[in-house]
């Protein structure tokens, strides 16, 4: 593996993406190299520097569940109703409790 | 000799929720998206505002509306998260040719640096001063890279730019940084 290949790889290293492989095939070319070594330097000031700089992100969107909701709300009534038409058509449950069902599903 | 074996089934602990939320979310699972997702917000909300700091918040909260509309058809090609990352890139665009159209108003400039990274008291953080004198685009490429663990390739994804550009630029960008850290001229 050249420097140019490990030195692509440090963020990752340093992040802890790599795999436990690559990992240890940098970690053994960091103790062998001082220009490695001092690529490794700048890449953790570089990555300290953005992490100092995060901040918490706002709130997840309501809209998200909003619409989660709207598509629920469309899909299920046509489900349940085809449900209960083919218990009805056994017989099994009468015209009231599907109306009372469905009542319950919409609100 | 392997210092630290993973165990597969510390492995498959680990997965499994993360395919299953993806299962839920791609079922319209609200709460399993708002899980599967939540590891990488903070990341996301931070590579968002270094390209649109003032209109953040919004292209935030689109990002995410279009990943929940988009994910029924995410086909795990790139991972989740460069996926979120490259939906927040195509966002981030059209916040600012919106911008752009508009005349009147104040525009966000390219080669402005971002908020975020201006000079600290005395000095102290010497890599965020000279962070602070380069360009969105490249804060942006370093952030990918530096803070977020993307390779050159995925950063070239969500960048929308060759590979090559990616890598040519970092080279520079290190070169920059090393020559401002020994006291040279950034």
């Amino acid at each position: 593996m050249n420097l140019d290949h490990l030195r692509e790889q440090l963020p990752q290293f340093i992040t802890g993406s790599l795999s436990p492989e690559a990992s240890l095939a940098v970690s053994r070319a960091l103790a062998s190299s001082p220009e490695l070594m001092a690529e490794l330097q700048l890449a953790l000031q570089l990555h300290d520097a953005f992490q100092e700089d995060l901040c918490d992100p706002p709130p997840f969107p309501q809209a998200v569940y909003q619409e989660a909701g709207q598509a629920r709300r469309a899909l299920l009534p046509k489900a349940l109703t085809n449900s209960l038409a083919t218990l009805q058509q056994t017989g099994s449950i009468t015209r009231s409790a599907i109306k009372m069902a469905l009542n319950f599903i919409q609100h | 000799m392997n210092l630290f074996p993973i165990r597969d089934d510390y492995i498959s602990e680990r997965r499994q929720p993360v395919e299953h939320n993806l299962m839920l979310a791609r079922q319209g699972d609200p709460a399993a998206f708002e899980r599967l997702l939540t590891p990488y917000l903070a990341g996301l909300f931070g590579f968002i505002r270094k390209q649109v700091d003032r209109m953040a918040e919004d292209v935030y909260q689109e990002t995410l509306l279009a990943a929940w509309r988009a994910i029924p058809g995410f086909k795990e090609e790139a991972s989740l998260k460069t996926w979120l990352y490259a939906i927040a890139g195509y966002k981030c665009a059209d916040a600012i040719r919106s911008l752009a159209r508009q005349p009147h108003l104040e525009q966000l400039d390219e080669a402005t640096p971002s908020p975020g990274f201006e000079e600290d008291s005395a000095g102290r953080l010497v890599v965020k001063t000279a962070l602070g004198r380069l360009g969105n685009a490249d804060q942006q490429l370093l952030y990918l890279v530096y803070s977020q663990g993307f390779t050159q390739r995925e950063a070239a994804s969500i960048l929308q730019i060759p590979e090559g550009t990616v890598k040519s630029r970092l080279h520079r960008l290190r070169g920059t940084l090393k020559a401002h850290l020994e006291g040279g001229t950034p």
